[in-house]
């Protein structure tokens, strides 16, 4: 009798320990990667949006710069400050400073595109914008900035989120 | 440490538990000594157990207590003025046990009690074939006799949505459904009215409300345990013809009586009876189904035993609703969804081979290998509404249960299985953009509510589970610890189930009094390919449940029984519908991209374990069971109140929530902010009644009748429309969508309003004619009797805007419109031969 209680025993507190480890652990991995991509997201949406104004000059500026015309280009510091008041405005207010550096970024890689492919010396302005609004690649960057996986921004929010400082300067 | 600790506690726990099971005392043997011939207990009867020569007198009814020094097989001689009479008995431990010590064949539609094994008592309820087969409101379906059980919360309706049952509050696809332990995909067909299952073949049912035995797995609801006929004595068979369907059955002896063999089916043809009466609207056409079950049985000795079951059912439904131009809803019922189109199907097939190994009265072992092969299939166009999908789950099976008896005292079951699981998932798959979306519009254009995504999925997994329970009886006292493990390879998930029944019976208050509790823990997993790692989670775990409920037996006379118990489940990691779950970077779930585009970021995991629920509730059952082998009344009255709670946990974008996040913000929000508000259930009702009596008053007449009353499922208020913004593309006709509170802190939000209370008055007569040949069982059936305008929900027609007419309470079916617009109720008439 004892001996079958014995088998009992061990076979219980056997299966017990074996069994009782859940080896699947994602919800802690998943919370891990979250935080680090959190946290290894800029923020720093006042500097981007500085580096994609002078992108922009940079472009605007190609066919004088081409033609050996010295262009005046805006000081970091006015830059800021109108990336200030940019930020403010009523389409970016709202907006978390990950969501805008993000927005901001996508539209830097689509300057450093114009400019690296030589567009900006030949392209009009109006043109180059028009080219921005309409680049799917920049559009998915943009929608792929508030995705959470299955997030949605519709189209007409999206030309909201586009940035022409230069227009606003007049240039 | 924490886990050291939990794992050193386990082992004390269990050998405490072990210690416990010394045996401590002779056996006890409560019986009932009962002549089928005159129908009454053997009152002062003079009995003597031969080997002991001990001396006993039975009471009035034939009840005496029975000492033994230990299990065995004993001699039991009944001290007639006309003689000695010996019966030998098997005494295997304490219990109370009926012997009948004459026979006489029980009278056509007599109930006869069949030896059973030993089953726990706790939140166990059991009904006999013979009980519901002729239950009033239920159409002639057995299986729908569960919907009176205490802590049964029917789904009320006709189609589909009436399939499943809503045990103790659980989800009513948490259940798990058996065939003499064999797996069924679903146990109603498509009509809601039908079971899988001929009536003939059904010997019995039992419900396990709480925590289960280990045994049984898959269901953090509850366990439908259906056993069938387990001998047959003589060729037999039924046939049956109703307005929708005909059903046959058959069963013969085999080899002598060495074996049996059973055969039912049913086949379906409601959409060529009520389909052409020209009385539902052009488009639908009304479900189709068949099933069949074999079972073969042969005993080539006691010892060893095999049999074979071949279980199949099929369903299909169709619905295309017409594009008639003439853009006039109140002519055109199916206006705002015309052009629209939808397919559904679902089939399952079980073939299982099973040996039974029964080498002494202590020991019992049982293989089965079983090919279980269930498939669903839906083929939809609406709108943004486009799927097509085809979904096959099937398994092969070994699984080996044994029964030991260790001493008097301690019987032990343990078991084992393994399947290897084959699933096939491909077409095209719907899924709503965001889940927490209340009011999807079909036709929204602009940003379609609804993703179809390519769906293309095949693959092999592993499961396994293995279970123990000890079975530990002295006395009085009964204690019953058992755990269980399932393991499923492609999630590298596993769950253990520990629970335990404990119960205590007082013999001498009333016939006996049984008090119990029992708690555990159940895992279930849903047969379904959402854990695949293409389009799924494949870190998808068990959801789980823990029950506990407590409560106690009286046995008021050997007639009347009360039975109460009180309960609490919990349920987490329900899986839902997580439109935030992500991995970083995964393959393109559009395997069409897989040259263009093969890697995505954050690829969409879709379900998570972040479901969470809970209900309480008690039950009460007052029951009157049919006097043994006789034609008495029997009936029962069964009262619960119960709570449900569920939440999704599921991250909500509130109205009023305007602020722009970028995508890792929302999901770090989804994971730490949990803002989802927990919900009655959809399926609560807070109070169910009902009342069933049954009476064979004459060899030619029975009468049934059941009163149910249900307090109304609670559900989302509409609140306005959408203003008409989209037009249904086939006919122009604008489609105004509902929409419900998105503000938590509205009195609307949620499922707060419920509709009138639900009841209804069902009575059934039979006739029965006898011939030489068999006999005729007439029947006629009453649906709610006193025409009862019950309601279920809310129905927004979605042709016209919301105003105080739209939307209305949803009808239930119950009573039918004649030409004169006279009502009556709704009614049943057919006729079962039975050879």
């Amino acid at each position: 009798m004892k001996f079958i209680l014995g088998i009992f025993l061990c076979i219980s507190i056997v299966t017990i320990i074996n069994c009782d480890q859940n080896d699947n652990n994602f919800g802690k991995k998943y919370e891990t990667t979250l935080l680090l991509t959190y946290i290894t997201s800029s923020s720093d949406a006042n500097g981007a949006c500085v580096t994609l104004s002078k992108k922009q000059e940079e472009c605007f500026s190609a066919p004088a710069a081409a033609l050996g015309i010295t262009v005046t280009t805006s000081s970091d510091a006015s830059l800021s400050s109108k990336c200030v008041d940019t930020l403010k405005s009523s389409q970016f207010h709202t907006m978390s400073a990950i969501a805008q550096t993000c927005v901001i970024n996508c539209q830097i890689t689509d300057w450093n595109t114009k400019i690296s492919s030589g567009e900006c010396k030949t392209a009009t302005a109006s043109s180059l914008v028009q080219s921005s609004l309409t680049n799917a690649v920049v559009s998915k960057c943009i929608r792929s900035c508030f995705l959470t996986t299955n997030g949605t921004v519709s189209d007409s929010e999206l030309t909201k989120l586009f940035i022409f400082n230069f227009i606003q300067q007049g240039d | 440490m924490a886990s050291a600790k939990n794992k050193l506690s386990k082992i004390f726990f269990i050998v405490v538990l072990l210690l416990l099971g010394t045996p401590l005392f002779a056996v006890t043997l409560k019986v009932k000594l009962f002549n089928a011939k005159t129908e009454n207990g053997e009152k002062n009867l003079s009995v003597m157990v031969f080997e002991t020569k001990k001396f006993y007198q039975t009471d009035a009814e034939g009840n005496v207590i029975l000492e033994f020094p230990s299990a065995g097989e004993y001699t039991l001689k009944l001290l007639r003025e006309s003689g000695a009479v010996d019966i030998k008995i098997n005494v295997t431990g304490d219990e109370t046990r009926t012997v009948y010590t004459d026979k006489k064949a029980p009278p056509k539609g007599g109930i006869t009690v069949e030896g059973e094994r030993e089953k726990t008592v706790a939140s166990r309820t059991k009904v006999r074939y013979e009980e519901i087969k002729r239950m009033p409101g239920t159409f002639g379906e057995a299986l729908r006799a569960l919907e009176t059980l205490p802590g049964v919360i029917p789904n009320i309706g006709f189609g589909g949505g009436a399939n499943g049952i809503i045990v103790r509050g659980a989800d009513p696809q948490s259940n798990t459904y058996l065939y003499d332990d064999l797996p069924i995909l679903y146990a109603y067909h498509l009509d809601g009215l039908t079971s899988v299952i001929h009536n003939d073949l059904i010997k019995s049912i039992d419900l396990y409300r709480g925590a289960f035995p280990a045994n049984f797995n898959n269901a953090t609801g509850g366990i439908i345990e259906i056993e069938t006929i387990d001998s047959v004595q003589k060729a037999k068979g039924a046939f049956q013809v109703s307005l929708w369907n005909t059903t046959a059955y058959a069963a013969t002896p085999l080899a002598n009586g060495k074996g049996y063999v059973a055969v039912g089916g049913k086949y379906g043809y409601l959409d060529r009876t009520l389909g052409q009466s020209g009385l539902l609207p052009d488009g639908i056409r009304l479900p189709r189904y068949n099933d069949s079950q074999v079972k073969f049985v042969y005993n080539f000795s006691p010892e060893h035993q095999i049999s074979f079951y071949n279980l199949t059912a099929q369903d299909n439904f169709a619905i295309a609703a017409p594009n008639n131009g003439a853009n006039d809803p109140t002519k055109d019922a199916f206006s705002s969804f015309a052009g629209g189109r939808a397919s559904i199907g679902q089939s399952y097939r079980t073939t299982a081979l099973r040996y039974s190994w029964n080498p002494s009265d202590k020991f019992q072992n049982r293989l089965t290998l079983i090919n279980y092969d269930p498939i669903l299939e839906n083929n939809i166009a609406l709108g943004a509404i486009q799927g097509k999908q085809y979904t096959r789950s099937l398994y092969v099976g070994l699984r080996q249960d044994a029964t030991w008896t260790a001493s008097s005292n301690i019987k032990i079951d343990f078991g084992s299985e393994y399947r290897r699981l084959s699933f096939n998932d491909y077409g095209t798959e719907i899924q709503l953009r965001d889940p927490t979306n209340s009011s999807p519009n079909p036709y929204n254009t602009t940003n379609p509510d609804f993703l179809s995504r390519p769906l293309s999925v095949r693959g092999n997994s592993g499961y396994y589970n293995a279970y123990t329970t000890l079975k530990f009886k002295a006395g009085n006292f009964a204690f019953e610890p058992g755990v269980r493990y399932d393991h499923l390879q492609a999630t590298k998930n596993g769950a253990l189930g520990p629970r335990a029944t404990i119960s205590y019976t007082f013999p001498d208050v009333a016939k006996g009094l049984t008090v119990f509790g029992s708690g555990g823990d159940l895992a279930r997993f849903p047969l379904t390919t959402i854990f695949n790692p293409e389009t799924g989670n494949p870190n998808l775990e068990f959801e789980k449940a823990r029950k506990t409920g407590v409560g106690f037996d009286l046995k008021i006379t050997q007639m009347y029984e009360l039975k109460v118990e009180v309960f609490k489940n919990e349920f987490k990691n329900t899986i839902v519908n997580d439109p935030f779950n992500s991995i970083p970077v995964g393959l393109n779930p559009d395997k069409s991209q897989w040259l263009s585009n093969p890697l995505v970021s954050n690829r969409s995991l879709n379900y998570s374990n972040r479901g969470t629920g809970w209900s309480h509730g008690y039950e009460v059952m007052f029951r009157k069971n049919s006097k043994q082998g006789s034609r008495d009344w029997f009936g029962w009255l069964s009262y619960t109140w119960s709570q449900s709670f569920s939440n999704t946990n599921v991250y909500k974008i509130y109205d009023g929530d305007t602020y722009q996040y970028s995508g890792i913000e929302r999901r770090i929000l989804a994971q730490y902010y949990n803002n989802s508000k927990e919900q009655l259930a959809t399926w609560d009702r807070t109070h169910v009644i009902n009342m069933v009596y049954g009476w064979r008053f004459s060899e030619e007449y029975q009468l049934g009748g059941r009163w149910s009353y249900l307090t109304s499922v609670p559900y989302q208020r509409i609140t306005g429309d959408d203003g008409g913004k989209f037009a249904n593309p086939a006919n122009g006709v604008t489609y105004w969508n509902s929409t419900v509170s998105n503000n938590p802190y509205t009195a609307e939000y949620g499922n707060t309003k419920r509709g009138a209370d639900y009841h209804r008055l069902d009575i059934r007569i039979d006739k029965f004619e006898n011939y030489s040949w068999g006999y005729l069982n007439w029947y006629f059936e009453l649906v709610n009797i006193y025409l009862r305008k019950n309601t279920n929900g809310e129905n927004f027609d979605n042709s016209r805007p919301f105003s105080a007419t739209n939307p209305i309470p949803s009808q239930t079916f119950g009573t039918l419109e004649l030409p004169n617009k006279a009502i009556i109720p709704f009614f049943n008439i057919g006729m079962e031969a039975h050879f």
